[in-house]
């Protein structure tokens, strides 16, 4: 894993891609402190820091992209994939790699709270909690980006595919806003959520009976739900797919509340997507 | 030790490698030959881990590559078909990387890839960047990598390929020097490669092994006959009378020759262990015929290669037009109309005949 580890992190500042997150986050950071704290004059480093979700969008899709296609497409997975270590281990040092180049920014940012602090009082922690918050969020978007990334071979499909994602996990609260909350139609949307699970088994499994059968099971179970209490259903689509969308957490460390929910959330999105990365991989051995 | 056994790969509905079982023997060159497409690149990756079989297993020292894959890969060194390199790394970096990779002790790294470089001539190149290293280089790296620690089992996927004819005999000493204590395993379709090199070849063809021996038995087991060319100065029919009195000939043609006046091209075949050479300059001799030239084709590993090949590509292709014909019977038969009635019992016939046909094939590779 070290060696793994010890080479992707290279690689990146063998080529552009490094040096390019790390100087654009660097400079934005540097911006948003000066707009925010120094010009406006906000005591609080977070909120510099909220304001820079839309730059990971653009910066995780390329440090993401090339991870796993770039491997499948000059078979040099043949390598890793031969040597006596496991794909986790693989998988875990591409990770780390990913999440250490951009700890170089987030690392820089650390002065801002001192810097702070010689203009007036504020509470640190709040900020370096803030700080590592936003590390979080990008070891999400990092995690997810891994695995479009191990789905395809080509490192624009994966990068503008990320970045789809993430565009559509940013915006999803103004998205929901507009769902209606009347039960039946909210019963109706959760049907659509269940065929699009249908057809995502389906293209991942290639086995019609099993994504047919998931499909038709969650519907029956939809409706019998809605029959039994309808009450269930109002404002549910909107409450589920709000909890997807995790990126507008930062908002509260920004005011200088540690969301612990939050916290989990975005851990547990990690373990999820770094597994299914694995079990990616493994995949195309079999198929 | 590698035991191979039932493995099958199937992809959708193409059947890569059908029911292949082995077991190789450490200390010995193995070359696996076969047309492209065989499935040789195929039933390497898996038995590397790099791809798993959809039915059979491949146990490595004793190892399961499922089961316990990093006690089994640890034993493995493999040069893929594309050696597997990162453009943007030099030489020894890469090779270091390829040693913390294959967990060698760390204070071993440095001497094992000082070693690997200097048995593939990588020491000029070391400093440079991959990227920048000619086709035959790369090859090298990949080679090195695959050796690096000098794992007891080397699986080298097709190692000359892009090579100068220099360096490809350089690696075929390679490999022979290599032999030594370890199991190298080697595919190719080139035939002088495996035949110069290999203590054992394994013919696949079609998905299919065909044959697994040393080169010699594989002679000996599958050519029955062999060619042999004159030039005689003499007519026709003074030659034919000669070839007459000689036993053991078949076949045997006798035509002018443009190139030389009043001489004929004489061609026949006749049984491997007859040699018939003195009998022929006694009788020409005695006819006062005099032999321009002799020239004797011993059978090769090309004559086998193809004959197993193209009898394997036949019954694969027999066996389409079976599956063929049966859909089309199952079809006839769901919507059985009367016009359609008469038509099947053709085919039907048809298929009979086939069969026999198949079973005259069977009998005649039993008896070879």
């Amino acid at each position: 894993m070290i060696a793994v580890f010890q080479r992707e992190f290279k690689s990146y500042f063998s080529n552009m891609i490094g040096y390019v997150v790390v100087a654009a986050l660097t400079f934005f950071l540097g911006y948003a402190y000066c707009a925010y704290n120094v010009g406006a004059g906000y005591p609080y480093f977070g909120i510099s820091l909220s304001a820079m979700v839309v730059y990971l969008l653009i910066l995780t899709p390329l440090l993401t992209m090339k991870s796993l296609s770039e491997e499948k497409k000059t078979k040099t997975d043949q390598l890793l994939l031969t040597a006596p270590v496991s794909v986790t281990q693989v998988v875990l040092g591409k990770y780390l790699a990913m999440m250490a180049v951009l700890g170089i920014p987030m690392l820089i940012s650390c002065i801002y709270p001192l810097l702070l602090l010689q203009q007036t009082y504020h509470s640190l922690l709040i900020d370096y909690c803030c700080i590592l918050a936003y590390f979080l969020l990008g070891g999400v978007y990092i995690a997810i980006g891994m695995f479009v990334s191990s789905l395809t071979e080509s490192q624009i499909i994966s990068a503008v595919l990320s970045f789809a994602i993430f565009y559509l996990m940013s915006i999803m609260q103004s998205l929901t806003s507009h769902i209606p909350e009347a039960s039946q139609a909210n019963a109706i949307g959760f049907c659509v959520l269940a065929l699009v699970i249908g057809l995502l088994i389906y293209h991942v499994t290639k086995n019609f009976y099993a994504a047919a059968m998931c499909f038709l099971w969650m519907v029956i179970a939809i409706w019998v739900i809605y029959f039994i209490d309808n009450t269930l259903f109002v404002g549910a689509l909107a409450k589920v797919l709000n909890a997807i969308s995790f990126s507008n957490g930062i908002s509260y460390f920004a005011n200088g509340i540690f969301n612990v929910t939050d916290m989990v959330m975005n851990l547990s999105m990690i373990i999820i997507f770094v597994f299914l990365t694995v079990q990616s991989v493994q995949k195309r051995r079999w198929n | 030790m590698i035991e191979v056994k039932n493995l099958t790969k199937v992809y959708g509905s193409h059947v890569a490698v059908d029911d292949i079982s082995f077991t190789l023997e450490p200390g010995n060159i193995y070359g696996f030959l076969g047309p492209n497409g065989a499935g040789k690149s195929t039933t390497m990756n898996i038995m590397t881990g790099y791809i798993a079989a959809t039915s059979g297993e491949v146990i490595i020292n004793g190892h399961n590559i499922l089961d316990e894959p990093e006690e089994a890969k640890a034993c493995i060194g493999y040069l893929p078909e594309l050696p597997p390199l990162y453009m943007e790394m030099t030489v020894e970096e890469y090779l270091r990387f390829a040693a913390k990779l294959k967990k060698i002790p760390k204070s071993k790294q440095k001497d094992a890839v000082e070693e690997v470089i200097q048995l593939t001539k990588l020491e000029e190149y070391r400093r440079r960047l991959i990227a920048n290293l000619s086709k035959g280089y790369k090859q090298r790296v990949g080679l090195a990598q695959a050796v690096l620690g000098m794992p007891e089992i080397i699986i080298l996927d097709e190692p000359t390929v892009g090579l100068d004819p220099r360096q490809i005999i350089e690696i075929r000493d390679m490999i022979k020097t290599l032999s030594k204590g370890h199991t190298v395993i080697l595919s190719s379709h080139i035939l002088q490669e495996i035949s110069a090199v290999c203590d054992h070849i394994l013919i696949i063809a079609r998905g299919h092994l065909v044959a697994s021996d040393t080169p010699e038995n594989l002679i000996k087991q599958y050519t029955q006959e062999k060619q042999m060319k004159l030039l005689v100065r003499g007519s026709i029919p003074e030659v034919k009378s000669v070839l007459n009195r000689i036993e053991g000939i078949l076949e045997p043609s006798v035509t002018v020759n443009f190139l030389e006046e009043g001489a004929v091209d004489v061609q026949f075949k006749l049984d491997v262990q007859t040699d018939v050479r003195e009998t022929l300059f006694h009788a020409f001799a005695e006819d006062g015929l005099p032999i321009l030239s002799m020239i004797n084709y011993e059978p090769t590993l090309e004559d086998i290669f193809m004959e197993l090949t193209s009898l394997e590509e036949q019954r694969a292709i027999e066996q389409e037009e079976e599956a063929v014909r049966q859909r089309m019977l199952k079809k006839q038969w769901k919507s059985p109309s009367k016009e359609q009635k008469q038509e099947e019992a053709r085919p039907s016939k048809e298929h009979r005949a086939d069969m026999t046909e198949e079973k005259k094939e069977d009998g005649e590779e039993e008896q070879a």
